[in-house]
């Protein structure tokens, strides 16, 4: 898409425990500026692990990342991660869990409360500012999640099966809102998942993965035009065909 | 099936509203403790001599006379001033030492032994010792009383701090978090649960302490004046002096929880 240089680079990884077999073997992907890519593969092939190896709570035994900046001795680019749980604190209200990521992120302090409400509004979250977690659904918890990566403001987003704990409908409900507000930024975005249709109706690259040692077996270039609806994307002839195309290729790979 | 079920789930109508007062949980536990004193009152003018179990009435009237006297404050303030005090020093130094152990794991396994064995000692072994070195002032009673609470705190947040929940700490990490921020943001909040659970359950013990020190040597206090009672045969000090106790352990008691849940809102 871009021809500027991607603002992720990974080269030649291999992440390996304790001196064992390794878990992802001599794995290379860019990710250009704006980027939306979605890693599917069958569970144990290291797609969460690579998530934490690229966010720094785990070593890579071999291989660099590059990670481009803003600009060249800018500041080190942000890196913001989501779990499958929510990950949030439960003593905190809604507020106050999303000003974490405006604490951490550096911007100044009085302008938090201003930044909290314009993501409450934008995650569709308005009159649950006082709310604890616990008296939360699931869906509304990993919206709070996704604003208080929204206002750490982070240059790559890395997705670790972010609705993989929701319903169906919730998953697709949340799928749709995470398009509506990347579509507003155009951050670049590691999406991990298991879910093919999920990877294909977000993604604009869908990379899918091995078995363990985990490598890229096959990538695709999205097929659909942004801005895109996902709900009538499954509809389309051309989705089921990318669909069970990396359905084979996951049978192949496993 | 759903039907039955929908039924069978009464609306508990008017529960705790002014229209349910004779149903609120407040009345039912004034009128049971009423009740209570009732029927002692009448087993101790019908059923038995009131030498051995004094009645309500009478302690009642022995309390007031205290009351007139100023020794209800003056020996309620020295059991207070000891548990009190050994409760604030057992919680302070009990936190430290918790949060000090939860980060020096190898010292803390090194210690463990020696340490659970003290926890496990009856500290009322300790009283004798205190008083020897302390005297029969207010320090012994305060010494007793913090050897009984301190563990609690430790051990608690100890507990609290195994029970962390990574995830977040790994979150926060990415993020570029620094110790302090995680110490503040998660760490402290998450034990603050444990160190209320703490203090409930440490009120009782560091009554228990101040009344084992002034049992064994003091010259104030309700265990002095629950001991000199005995001494004289006086049933109804005796039970005044446990009666006074009683509130107090149910004021403080009542005092922990509101704080707690104060504290704790989140958990509701």
């Amino acid at each position: 898409m871009t021809q500027a240089a991607p603002t992720l680079s990974i080269q030649h990884i291999t992440v390996a425990f304790n001196d064992g077999a390794p878990v992802i073997e001599d794995l290379s992907l860019d990710v250009a500026e704006g980027e939306f890519v979605a890693i599917v593969g069958p569970s144990g092939c290291g797609k969460s692990t690579l998530l934490k190896v690229i966010s720094g709570l785990l070593p890579a035994r071999s291989g660099q990342f590059l990670v481009a900046g803003p600009a060249a001795n800018g500041p080190k680019p942000r890196i913001g991660f989501m779990f499958q749980r929510d990950t949030l604190l439960p003593w905190a209200t809604v507020t106050s869990n999303i000003a974490v990521g405006c604490e951490l992120s550096g911007l100044p302090k009085e302008k938090h409360a201003e930044r909290i409400a314009e993501l409450i509004a934008l995650v569709r979250l308005k009159g649950y500012e006082n709310h604890y977690p616990g008296a939360l659904s699931g869906g509304m918890r990993q919206r709070v999640s996704l604003a208080r990566l929204l206002a750490y403001d982070p240059d790559i987003f890395l997705m670790d099966e972010p609705f993989g704990a929701l319903d169906y409908q919730t998953k697709i409900l949340m799928g749709r809102e995470l398009l509506r507000i990347w579509e507003a930024s155009r951050r670049s975005i590691i999406f991990v998942t298991h879910d093919i249709e999920e990877a294909v109706a977000l993604a604009d690259r869908v990379i899918v993965m091995s078995a363990r040692p985990g490598r890229i077996v096959a990538s695709h270039p999205s097929l659909f035009e942004r801005p895109r609806d996902p709900r009538s994307l499954r509809g389309d002839p051309r989705f089921g065909a990318l669909v069970q195309t990396i359905w084979s290729e996951l049978a192949v790979a496993d | 099936m759903v039907d039955h079920l929908s039924e069978a789930r009464p609306t508990p109508a008017g529960r705790g509203s002014g229209e349910g007062f004779f149903k609120s949980l407040f009345f039912q536990q004034t009128l049971f403790l009423a009740a209570t004193l009732a029927a002692w009152e009448l087993a101790g003018a019908y059923l038995f001599d009131p030498f051995w179990s004094s009645r309500p009435s009478l302690i009642g009237e022995r309390i007031w006379i205290l009351a007139k006297k100023g020794d209800l404050t003056w020996h309620m303030s020295a059991t207070l001033t000891e548990a009190g005090l050994g409760l604030a020093m057992g919680s302070v130094i009990g936190v430290s030492l918790g949060l000090l152990m939860a980060r020096y794991a190898r010292a803390s396994a090194i210690t463990e032994p020696l340490f659970m064995g003290l926890y496990s000692l009856p500290r009322v072994a300790l009283a004798p010792l205190f008083i020897l070195w302390f005297g029969i002032g207010l320090t012994a009673k305060v010494m007793m009383s913090f050897s009984m609470v301190v563990f609690v705190f430790v051990l608690n947040v100890l507990e609290g701090v195994r029970s962390l929940d990574r995830d977040p700490i790994d979150l926060m990490r990415t993020m570029g978090a620094s110790n302090r921020y995680i110490v503040r943001r998660v760490l402290l909040p998450a034990v603050l649960t444990w160190i209320m659970a703490s203090f409930r359950i440490s009120v009782g013990l560091a009554l228990i302490g101040a009344l084992v020190g002034e049992l064994i040597g003091s010259s104030r206090g309700l265990g002095w004046y629950i001991e000199r009672s005995a001494g004289q045969l006086d049933t109804t000090g005796v039970f005044t002096g446990i009666v006074i106790l009683i509130a107090i352990a149910m004021v403080a008691n009542n005092i922990v929880a509101l704080v707690s849940n104060r504290l704790t809102r989140w958990r509701a």
